[in-house]
């Protein structure tokens, strides 16, 4: 017997209009399902998009990599005054900025401006903190090469805190809880005058700051509990069943002929830690902004980089520092590739803001402007505009919220304490 | 005596988890007459790993004392090259060179290009590999 797709060859002999009708029954269900509002049955994954589909989970995220330049990484005392010092706004030329200004956790640790607005306005977009301890680099220009030489750039940028490294020492010394909190982690605070002592202890806030960031992880999405499904052989959830418009965007996310996604936003947390000129053109006047290019050298010279004397690690520790790539042509207008997990409440989006929505983003990959500053790398893609709006739908199963202990979330006892 | 020798070698696959899925791969120049033989290149490659690659150079099957090698690298169907800018150095053992600061952030074919300035002239070997 023999049963043609168009149902004119069928089986001989009594009973064929039986056998036909639940056939023309079931390709008719398969056809109307979608606009009947029901889920279409899987599609079928190959076994080469299930292992990359593997490599994307949450579950393959390892525990935060060490830090040696950090020696306090994972000191929990230093976690919770680093915790103290996040929420803190008394470390900011004004008194109204603390790191939670731009990084607030009821925004995944953005601040939904489009230009961050700390003392004055910045010319850049937050980026969230959630996962950072992940980063090979940090900064959207890749200037600091370490998690806490981050934070001592944001207090002494005058758009941020503004405020110089001995102010920061003169506010631990003038506040009696400050002063206990930090002195019980990293011994007395130096004086004013000796600026050694000063720079250290500089170093130190950052390194508390960095301790209790690690605490901070992306929390499973509806994607990782999809692929962990689909990857185990089982039915996913009912709310975890990806709908037709996910699914597909999906396949056509880790396609490396259609959206070519993975090249840049790959692992468990979509990125791939390098830096990319895609056409980002920044703040009208900024354009010429050199971006990794010029971000690099500001991370080689720096006194807190991983090599430097307030680091804990051992030059041959810092592999990133000793094999940066400088003073290549594709670094001009480059900058880190970020995160694509927690998109959602992190609006707007790119290191200028300038794409408001997740819709808005995945048109600029379809239009790809033309860099201003070196050469965009985005080239041209095969697929319509309703993939696009495929991929949307897909990136917003990764929402995921936060993995941190709770108390991490909301601010500590009122200051002053 | 075999299994003497080969039970420290098992013993070291086991501990050294990098080493456990590498192979040692042998690739000739277009010239013929230039090869490379790497000892221990992972299969397949790490993403967004940095690893250490070792490999001997002989010309004409006796080791080469080459002037200097310069490495690049390509992702295949891309614009991207390598994110890190390798270190190159010789060990000191005949012919024997050690490429460190390897890391490939996109997964996908690679292509390794050394090329090889010595007393014969200018080489170039070609590693493809496998970055998944």
């Amino acid at each position: 017997m023999c049963f043609a797709a168009n149902g004119i060859e069928s089986a001989r002999g009594p009973g064929r209009f039986a056998l036909w009708t639940p056939t023309l029954l079931a390709a008719a269900a398969l056809a109307l399902a979608p606009a009947l509002g029901q889920k279409a049955p899987e599609p079928e994954w190959s076994e080469a998009e299930l292992e990359i589909i593997a490599t994307l989970t949450l579950d393959k995220l390892p525990p935060p990599p060490p830090d040696p330049s950090n020696k306090y990484a994972e000191d929990p005392k230093a976690a919770d005054f680093g915790h103290r010092l996040f929420f803190d706004l008394r470390f900011s030329s004004n008194g109204k900025v603390g790191c939670v200004t731009c990084h607030d956790p009821e925004k995944s640790f953005t601040d939904g401006k489009r230009f961050s607005q700390g003392v004055g306005v910045t010319p850049r977009n937050a980026p969230t903190v959630i996962g950072a301890a992940w980063n090979f680099w940090f900064l959207w220009d890749g200037r600091a090469d370490n998690h806490w030489a981050q934070a001592l750039a944001a207090f002494e940028n005058p758009l941020e805190h503004n405020m110089s490294r001995q102010d920061i020492v003169r506010v631990l010394r003038e506040h009696a809880d400050l002063r206990r909190d930090y002195e019980t982690v990293f011994g007395t605070l130096p004086a004013l005058e000796d600026a050694d002592g000063v720079n250290r202890a500089f170093a130190n806030i950052g390194k508390a700051l960095a301790a209790y960031q690690r605490h901070l992880r992306p929390g499973q999405s509806k994607f990782d509990r999809y692929a962990q499904a689909i990857l185990a052989g089982r039915e996913p959830a009912p709310k975890d069943q990806f709908t037709l418009d996910e699914r597909e965007g999906l396949h056509v996310f880790i396609s490396d002929q259609r959206g070519k996604c993975l090249r840049c936003h790959n692992g468990p947390l979509f990125t791939n830690q390098h830096f990319h000129n895609i056409g980002v053109n920044g703040r009208q006047g900024e354009e010429h902004e050199a971006g990794r290019l010029k971000g690099i050298e500001t991370a080689r010279a720096s006194p807190f980089n991983c090599s430097g004397q307030y680091s804990d690690a051992q030059p041959q520790q810092c592999l990133e520092l000793r094999f940066a790539r400088r003073a290549t042509p594709e670094l001009l207008g480059a900058f880190k590739t970020p995160t694509l997990r927690n998109l959602i409440k992190t609006a707007p989006y790119m290191r200028d803001g300038s794409q408001r929505t997740i819709h808005d983003v995945t048109w600029h990959y379809r239009d790809r402007p033309a860099a201003r500053t070196g050469a965009s790398e985005l080239e041209n893609f095969t697929i319509t505009g309703a993939e696009f709006e495929q991929i949307d739908a897909f990136l917003r199963t990764l929402e995921g919220g936060i993995d941190a202990p709770a108390r991490y979330l909301r601010a500590p006892h009122a200051q002053g304490q | 005596m075999r299994n003497r020798i080969f039970l420290p070698c098992a013993l070291l696959a086991a501990l050294l988890p990098g080493l456990a899925g590498a192979e040692p791969v042998t690739i000739r120049a277009a010239d013929n007459e230039m090869t490379a033989a790497f000892g221990n290149v992972p299969k397949p490659v790490p993403l967004n790993e940095m690893i250490t690659l070792q490999l001997t150079l002989s010309h004409s099957g006796a080791p080469v004392e080459a002037k200097s090698v310069e490495i690049t690298g390509q992702r295949l169907y891309s614009k991207n090259g390598l994110p890190t800018a390798p270190s190159i150095s010789a060990t000191g053992q005949p012919g024997g060179w050690r490429i460190e600061g390897l890391r490939f952030h996109i997964s996908g074919p690679w292509r390794l290009t050394l090329r090889i300035t010595s007393a014969t002239g200018v080489s170039e070997i070609v590693l493809p590999l496998e970055v998944k």
